[in-house]
């Protein structure tokens, strides 16, 4: 293959494992409270989160959270659900990273090697 | 011919395409219609993994008199299951959903058994035990829905036991050893976890029944289909998590429930009819069903035969035959060889996977011999 | 210029593979591609290494060996099963003696008609070529 043609795979193998890695870091934060504020419980996530000073990164994920789970807002699950979510959506990211690269292994032509 | 018929097969030609289209996006290797039979059978892991941390908390039973403190009974476990254990919610709907997805991905493998012509003759007995594992599957799941114990619980209950009781001669056995009893008590629900544990483990001797006539059945997707069915599952068990119903009371008749597409469609029927015709629908649906394969009469399969004079008992054909029909046998008395291959023709395919596996021309099919194909290899060669 | 005898391009493939049916004549001649002959087979998995090494000896320019979508053999692992023996994984495997470029196995479905006649030229232009360097020599 050449670099050409090799730009392209490596491009979507690297934007899938972004993906991957920022949903896997969503995970705990979810389990944490952090994405689903009007849950009650205990802060200290949110205490950790500001000491770092990452709060802020957070906020598109609750945006997204209070946007699409409003029938969790009630749920004393919702933080474990949240997290099942993102987690779906870090293997999902991962499967389509491998899938870019293990395509090539799937064949409709063999060359047989010479000996 | 047969296959000039299949060929034109709107149904099959439909598939053909579909899976054409997959390859193209997804290639051989991730094509999911590949895997057909091991996406129920991934599920069923899921299923049991799942399984094992609710039974850890499950307690089977309607009342317990003797914790007066707090009502501990099934509902109440499931309940502390999903608020208290932390994913325990989680782990609830995985199995629940995964359920569902196993009836699902069970309908896609039969479509494609059958659209693709998989699933006749020498393959009857995959598919007769592939009728049997379905109607376990869907007993299993409909188990699961009483074990919850809330009203939903209570009315299959009761309607499970109209239906039995209308049966003649074995309504009332089989209403009993249901309930376990002549009436619903805690022995009940013990009896209903031991029919949901208990025919899921096997389900495990159904599909080596599935399973003994396919050499090396592909049983696992790859990884990445498998991270996708997990991923689906958990995405809807965050968008549309369980809700549990009101714990049941023996004293109260609750009328109305949820379905469950997937398990709960005889009960929907049971509100439509009469339980006789409940009953013949039934019947004759699971008879129709299990009698597909032979809907279609065609030649019987010309089986490989041995050419006893040529086989030197390497077992090369056993050993790569897809249908496990053939068995390697002492050689007769005389012969130079220790072994000699046999053909079980009710197994045999006429695939002709020996004639390529055997190196000394020692199995033909009897449609295509060997000598055949070698003359019209030279008459292409040399025209 | 030296004068090269017409030579054969044989295909083993599978009835069930890639459809060739509107493709060849009654002779199993390609019509696109004449140098191609087609021999069916019940399923891939029945083709033998010696088949091949068999159609090379007569004469053949080079033989394809055409099986359906790995995965969806419809006996279930006939075209793994070639495939393996073609690239020495499993026993019978080609002679040593067998001259690898002249053998190519495709696995094409049925609806991968257009593939199929554009990769047995491919496949005729790369056998001229051998046969021009061998003669060269
Ligand atoms: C518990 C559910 C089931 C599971 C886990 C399952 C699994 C499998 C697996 C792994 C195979 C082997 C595929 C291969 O390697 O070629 C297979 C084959 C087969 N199954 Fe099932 N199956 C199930 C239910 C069914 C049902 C309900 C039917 C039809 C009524 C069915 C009909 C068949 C047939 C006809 C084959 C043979 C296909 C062939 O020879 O290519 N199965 N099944
Ligand atoms: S591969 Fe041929 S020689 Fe070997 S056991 Fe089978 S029939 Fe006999
Ligand atoms: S033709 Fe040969 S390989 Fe195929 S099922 Fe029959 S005995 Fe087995």
């Amino acid at each position: 293959m050449s670099a050409r043609d090799r730009f392209l795979p490596i491009v979507l193998v690297l934007i899938f494992a972004a993906g991957c890695l920022g949903m896997t870091f969503m995970m705990p934060w979810a389990e944490f409270g952090l994405l689903t504020p009007s849950i009650p419980g205990s802060d200290w996530g949110k205490q950790f989160a500001d000491t770092l000073g990452i709060s802020g990164l957070l906020q598109p994920a609750i945006a997204f959270v209070n946007s699409n789970f409003p029938y969790l807002k009630d749920d004393v699950n919702a933080p474990y659900y949240v997290y099942g979510f993102f987690m779906a959506l870090a293997l999902i990211s991962a499967a389509i990273g491998i899938a870019v690269i293990g395509r090539e292994d799937a064949e409709e032509k063999t060359v047989l090697p010479l000996k | 011919m047969v296959m000039q018929k299949l060929y034109t097969d709107p149904l099959n030609k439909a598939t053909l395409w579909l899976e054409h289209w997959t390859n193209v996006i997804a290639t051989s290797k991730y094509n999911p219609f590949y895997y057909h039979g091991a996406l129920p059978q991934f599920y069923l892991w899921v299923l049991f993994l799942s399984g094992l941390l609710l039974f850890a908390y499950y307690i089977p039973t309607i009342d317990n008199a003797y914790a007066s403190e707090r009502l501990i009974n099934a509902w109440t476990s499931v309940d502390y299951i999903t608020k208290t254990i932390p994913f325990g919610a989680v782990f609830r709907g995985l199995h629940r959903y995964a359920g569902d997805a196993m009836v699902l991905t069970i309908i896609l493998h039969v479509l494609r058994v059958w659209f693709t012509d998989r699933y006749r003759q020498y393959r009857w007995v995959q598919w007769v035990s592939g009728v049997v594992l379905l109607l376990a599957v869907l007993f299993i799941g409909q188990t699961g829905y009483y074990l919850v114990w809330d009203e939903r619980s209570l009315l299959l209950t009761r309607m499970t036991v109209s239906a039995f009781e209308s049966l003649p001669v074995i309504g009332q056995p089989l209403k009993d050893w249901f309930i376990n009893g002549k009436e619903i008590t805690n022995l009940t629900l013990s009896n209903y976890l031991f029919i949901h544990i208990g025919l899921s483990f096997m389900l495990l001797f159904g599909l080596w029944v599935h399973y003994v006539r396919m050499a090396r059945p592909v049983l696992t997707p790859p990884p990445v289909i498998n991270y996708i069915l997990v991923a689906i599952t958990l995405a809807v068990v965050a968008m549309f998590p369980i809700q549990s119903g009101t714990m049941a009371q023996l004293t109260q008749t609750p009328t109305s429930f949820e379905i469950d597409w997937f398990f709960l469609w005889p009960y929907w029927m049971m509100t439509k009819m009469s339980m006789g015709f409940f009953w013949a629908l039934m019947i004759g649906a699971v008879v129709l069903f299990t009698a597909v394969p032979w809907f279609v009469r065609t030649k019987p399969v010309e089986t490989a035969e041995v050419v006893l004079t040529k086989c030197t008992g390497c077992s090369l054909c056993d050993k790569d035959c897809p249908y496990e029909a053939i068995d390697m046998v002492p050689a007769p008395a005389g012969s130079r060889f220790k072994l000699l291959a046999t053909v079980k023709s009710y197994r045999c395919s006429g695939c002709g996977l020996c004639v390529g596996a055997c190196a000394f021309d020692a199995i033909d099919l009897p449609n295509l011999l060997d000598s055949d194909v070698s003359n019209q290899i030279k008459a292409a060669a040399q025209s | 210029m030296v004068e090269t005898k017409k030579k054969t391009v044989i295909t083993l493939i599978c009835e069930r593979a890639v459809d060739l049916d509107r493709e060849m004549d009654e002779k199993g001649i390609l019509k696109d591609a004449p140098d191609v002959t087609v021999i069916k087979f019940p399923c891939s998995g029945m083709i033998q290494p010696l088949m091949i090494e068999a159609a090379l000896k007569a004469g053949a320019e080079g033989v394809i060996v055409c099986g359906c979508q790995i995965g969806d053999c419809y006996y279930r692992e006939g075209n793994k099963m070639i495939r393996e023996r073609l690239l020495g994984e499993r026993p019978p495997g080609l002679k040593k003696t067998v001259d690898r470029r002249r053998v190519v196995a495709l696995w094409l479905s049925r609806l991968q008609t257009k593939r199929f006649i554009s990769e047995a030229k491919e496949f005729v232009g790369h056998l001229q070529t051998l046969n021009s360097i061998t003669e060269a020599k």
